[in-house]
């Protein structure tokens, strides 16, 4: 158990080492540097440029040194908590990202919560009800909410707000709470711009899952273990909640691996579409303007973001499932 | 007080499939009684499980009973219909694993893979002793992991199915099933997953633990061997039917029906310098739309024409003690004696 | 008798059948996959022959007609005839005095009859030979059948040729996945070892990127100066990077599992060589999943080129796709005024289904033994 939990952590931390490598990558693709760009808006926006401060910010990132250096250099600021600056907000990367995290982490679980939430209940319904009413309708659904891209969804779901409610469901909050302090009111406001994001995120997801859950638990109630405890006398739900669910709850616990990564693909383009304070939408807006030390450290917070989950439900599925303790 | 445990009378148990009914119990009749052991031997697909299954009421849809009488007389002489019960009903939940338990084919699958040993056998036990402490549920677990032979058997307690042979599932499986000491046992080939020699143990040990608790046994099995050692009285099934019925010597000595006699016929003998085993040609017809006609006319050596190819024997008492299905002994039409009522 | 004679027969039949003709028997079963089987043939017809089905050059800007409805094909005309041959009404354009916006009403008195096959304006057809009959058309005046863009170019005949974009870049891209997915799949799963472990760690490494971050952060790195053609086949290969490392993981498990089984190990004793192994053994045992594994995947494929085009960081006028079209359709504003502009989402949303429709009963026939 320890050496696998050590094992899974030393190969998380070769992913992020080599995920650093692709942002670095991204962030050189476009043409010219980061300098250049900088130089060039302070230029359109009529500051002198002082050669002194130019040559001490080319020292600093190590813009005169071959690409491999370059990116030693990038490592090192970074583990310094020096992410580099945007040219475009002309802010430090740090404060612009660590501004959106929260937003960007609390919507990524609040969504992954409700997924599950919904999906499993559902899921198990409809495989025990089979061929129901209930059961077509989780059908359909799924089908929908896999073949519904995220911003038709968004779109969608827009639309539908603005009509039938009334109120623009857009970001995650009212404009005259944008800037307001935290307060009863400002949450308030917040919870009744989250369900459009929620389901948005979620719906691809929460297809997925709850067609997952209905197959696999179809597959365990067929099982000889399942009859065997009907035959020592179980109650119906008890034993179906005991045995059959707990066993097909596995592939759904080990799903979090691959639904981390989802909901944050989604969050993102969902992200821009609603107009989202996370770093989704910061890294679109990043990406148009080619402000490339901002975008790189975008995805490469995302992605962190992405492999540390997996590898706490990587964890969470060992202790769960005694099969695959000792392999 | 009757020495009769349980009484099949006349079941008939049903798939329906898009290809149609398949009859795979067609008005099968036995009885068990007190500490005996019914032996019930046949090939694959001849309704066996289905019988062993319908008595519990643990038969799903497709499946289906869909007629007779399944009576079970418990300790106060009480007569209960099992197959009148609600297949999910309190009484029929008191009876299963408390008077009736069953050990099923394959060990390992038959234990839930994410609970230990002791989780699984402490819950039925709990269940069927309300009021219980756990650590006297604990006490009664590692006292039937001993009886049955399991090494170790605290250590077992924590472990899981997959940790274990298949041996020693099937161990595990009949301390369980013992453990609410059940007046009757039903055993759906329970050697038949496990090597030779394991098999020889298990099955010794049920003898032994049959005479010990003084449980009568329901024996499903396809092996000869195996009915021969722990069987008193024999039923031979064939598509959904039983064939011929005795007590376990006279099955050896004597097999009347043809289907016996070819069964017998394929198990090699000892000593003997046979070049070719002898095996029954064909497999079994499937039961679906069959007209009126011996089940075993396809395959039988003794078939005749008309009278087996267009009506359906009865099964009759050829000698005392002695029943068989077949027109070779003077069987008549079936439904003709049903409407004599003789049986 | 005959009944039972019928059963074996029947019986028989399943025996000597071939796996392909149950997995076809047990396909056609499958209603909504003959229906997903029914439609995408139907998309890709339309897709395949956009220059001829488009009603008109799909960039002409026709400046009378901006944000012009969709006009509604009828066969009663205002006065309560039936018309035997479908036609349109004229539109005439009114325009509001005090907000200044335009608006498009039907012209009762000019019925313009929809004549099919006809003579148009000459037309490059897949940019090849020159070509002048359309699918249908009128004679003279708006013929709009989804309506107009802002630009006012007819949103019929920029369907069409998106549809022919965004199917063909499913189609690509996963072709590319499934050769990479093939050849690290095959190289791990055939050879093992020390091989398969690296590729098993890059392929885990790819899957637990987030797609759309990634795809972005690349799609956008692309140079703003390439050729549209050149930006097609970049967007693929980007789709595709990602793609591959399931399809890879499907042949490698179905490699593992087959590897062992006594017919390979039987046509190696008989010293057949690694190729013919590969080739007339292992491939046809699973090639029916791959095709399910490819189905499903297309969609994903769909999707992710209309995401991006949606953003503007995929591909880029004038090339149009369904992504590209829905562009238009960005704010809620927009659509409200012109709820027109979402119809390509429909066509996306119709294939993406269908897409997993087929997938769905392909997976079903994909074991026809169960």
């Amino acid at each position: 158990m320890g050496s696998y939990i050590f094992n899974r952590f030393c190969y998380m931390l070769i992913s992020i080492v080599l995920m650093s490598v692709v942002a670095f990558i991204i962030i050189q693709l476009p043409p010219g540097d980061y300098l250049s760009s900088y130089i060039m808006q302070l230029q359109a926006s009529g500051e002198r440029v002082d050669p002194a401060q130019v040559e001490s910010l080319r020292r600093q990132y190590g813009l005169d040194l071959p690409m491999y250096q370059r990116y030693f250099v990038w490592v090192k600021n970074m583990l310094r908590g020096d992410f580099g600056r945007s040219f475009d907000w002309n802010m430090p990367v740090r404060t612009l990202i660590a501004s959106r995290i929260p937003m960007t982490v609390a919507v990524s679980l609040v969504t992954m919560l409700f997924t599950y939430l919904v999906a499993i209940p559902f899921g198990i319904y409809s495989a025990v009800k089979q061929y129901s009413i209930v059961d077509y309708i989780v059908t359909v659904l799924g089908f929908v909410g896999l073949a519904m891209p995220n911003f038709l969804l968004a779109l969608f779901l827009m639309i539908f707000f603005q009509r039938v409610f009334g109120f623009s469901p857009g970001g995650l909050f009212s404009p005259e709470y944008l800037n307001a302090p935290w307060s009863f009111a400002r949450f308030v406001d917040m919870l009744k711009h989250l369900p459009v994001p929620i389901i948005v995120i979620g719906a691809s997801g929460m297809a997925s899952l709850m067609r997952v859950m209905r197959s696999s638990l179809l597959d365990e109630i067929k099982m000889k273990y399942v009859t065997n405890a009907r035959a020592k006398g179980l109650k119906e739900r008890v034993l179906l909640f005991r045995y059959p669910v707990r066993v097909a709850l596995n592939p759904i616990l080990s799903s979090i691996g691959w639904m981390f990564p989802q909901i944050l693909s989604g969050a993102t383009i969902t992200a821009i579409v609603l107009n989202l304070p996370t770093v989704g939408a910061l890294m679109y807006r990043a990406l148009l303007s080619q402000d490339m030390y901002l975008a790189g450290t975008c995805v490469l917070f995302l992605t962190v973001f992405t492999l540390v989950g997996t590898f706490i439900s990587d964890i969470l599925l060992v202790c769960a499932d005694p099969r695959i303790r000792f392999d | 007080m009757p020495d009769t445990i349980l009484e099949v009378k006349n079941l008939k148990a049903c798939f329906h499939l898009d290809e149609g009914q398949l009859r795979a119990v067609d008005g099968v009749s036995f009885a068990i009684q007190r500490e005996e052991t019914l032996g019930v031997i046949g090939e694959s697909g001849c309704g066996k499980s289905v019988t062993a299954l319908s008595i519990l009421r643990l038969l799903m849809p497709p499946g289906k009973i869909e007629g007779g009488e399944i009576l079970y007389y418990s300790d106060d002489n009480q007569v209960t219909d099992l197959a009148k019960l609600h297949p999910n009903g309190e009484q029929i939940r008191k009876i299963r694993g408390k008077e009736i338990a069953m050990i099923f084919q394959e060990p390992m699958a038959s234990l839930s893979p994410v609970h230990t040993i002791g989780a699984q056998m402490m819950e039925f036990i709990l269940l069927h002793n309300p009021g219980m402490k756990k650590n006297e549920a604990q006490e009664i677990a590692l006292d039937m992991l001993n009886k049955v032979g399991v090494s170790n058997p605290a250590l077992r307690l924590q472990n899981y199915p997959h940790q274990l042979s298949g041996g020693m599932c099937q161990r595990v499986m009949i301390a369980t099933a013992l453990s609410c000491n059940p007046r009757l046992l039903i055993c759906d080939e329970p050697t038949t997953a496990l090597d030779v020699t394991v098999q020889a143990q298990i099955i010794d040990l049920m003898e032994e633990l049959q005479a010990e608790m003084g449980m009568s046994m329901l024996y499903i099995t396809h092996d000869l061997g195996v009915i021969a050692e722990v069987a008193d009285e024999v039923a031979v099934m064939y598509l959904g039917k039983i064939v011929e019925k005795c007590d376990v010597k006279t099955i050896f000595k004597k097999p009347m029906h043809p289907y016996t006699q070819r069964l017998m016929q394929s198990v090699p003998k000892l000593g003997s310098r046979q070049e070719m085993l002898d095996t029954i040609e064909g497999t079994v017809p499937i039961p679906i739309g069959m007209g009126a006609q011996c089940g075993f006319y396809s395959r039988c050596s003794h078939a005749e024409e008309g009278s087996c190819s267009r009506r359906s024997p009865a099964l009759v008492e050829v000698e005392p003690g002695h029943f068989v299905r077949c027109f070779k002994y003077g069987s008549v039409e079936e439904g003709y004696l049903e409407s004599a009522n003789q049986i | 008798m005959t009944k039972q004679a019928d059963v074996i027969q029947k019986e028989e039949k399943y025996y000597v059948a071939t796996q392909w003709q149950l997995m076809r028997q047990k396909f056609v079963k499958h209603k909504l996959a003959m229906a997903g089987l029914v439609v995408l043939a139907l998309l890709y017809t339309l897709g395949i022959f956009s220059d001829f089905f488009a009603t008109q050059d799909y960039q002409k800007r026709n400046t009378r007609y901006i944000n012009a409805p969709p006009q509604r094909i009828r066969f009663i005309d205002a006065d309560g005839h039936f018309h035997l041959r479908p036609f349109v009404y004229g539109l005439t354009q009114e325009m509001d005095p005090e907000t200044w916006r335009r608006t498009y009403v039907e012209d009762t008195s000019v019925i313009q009859p929809i004549r099919f096959f006809v003579r148009t304006d000459t037309y490059k057809f897949w940019g090849l030979f020159d070509a002048n009959i359309r699918f249908m058309g009128v004679d003279e005046g708006p013929f709009f059948l989804f309506g107009t863009d802002g630009s006012g170019r007819d949103l019929f005949s920029r369907v069409m040729y998106a549809t022919r974009i965004s199917l063909t870049v499913g189609l690509v891209g996963v072709f590319l996945s499934f050769v990479l997915g093939c050849v690290f799949g095959g190289i791990s799963g055939y050879y093992g070892g020390k091989i398969d472990m690296v590729i098993q760690r890059v392929i885990e490494f790819l899957l637990s990127i987030p797609t759309i971050p990634l795809w972005m952060a690349l799609a956008a790195a692309l140079p703003k100066d390439w050729e549209t053609i050149q930006i097609y086949f970049a967007i693929t290969i980007i789709l595709s990077m990602v793609g591959w490392c399931s399809l890879a993981r499907v042949v490698r498990g179905k490699l593992l599992e087959v590897k062992q089984k006594d017919f390979v190990i039987a046509a190696k004793l008989a010293g057949a060589n690694d190729w013919q192994i590969i080739t007339r053994h292992l491939l046809p045992s699973f090639m029916s999943y791959l095709i399910v594994s490819i189905t499903l995947a297309i969609p994903n494929m769909i999707i992710g080129e209309t995401a991006l085009s949606f953003l503007g960081i995929g591909l880029r006028p004038p090339v149009v796709s369904w992504g590209v079209l829905l562009q238009d359709a960005q704010n809620v504003r927009t659509i409200n005024l012109h709820p027109w502009l979402l119809i390509p989402a429909v066509f996306v949303v119709v294939a993406v289904l269908s897409f997993n429709f087929l997938g769905d009963g392909l997976r079903d026939a994909a074991d026809p033994y169960k």
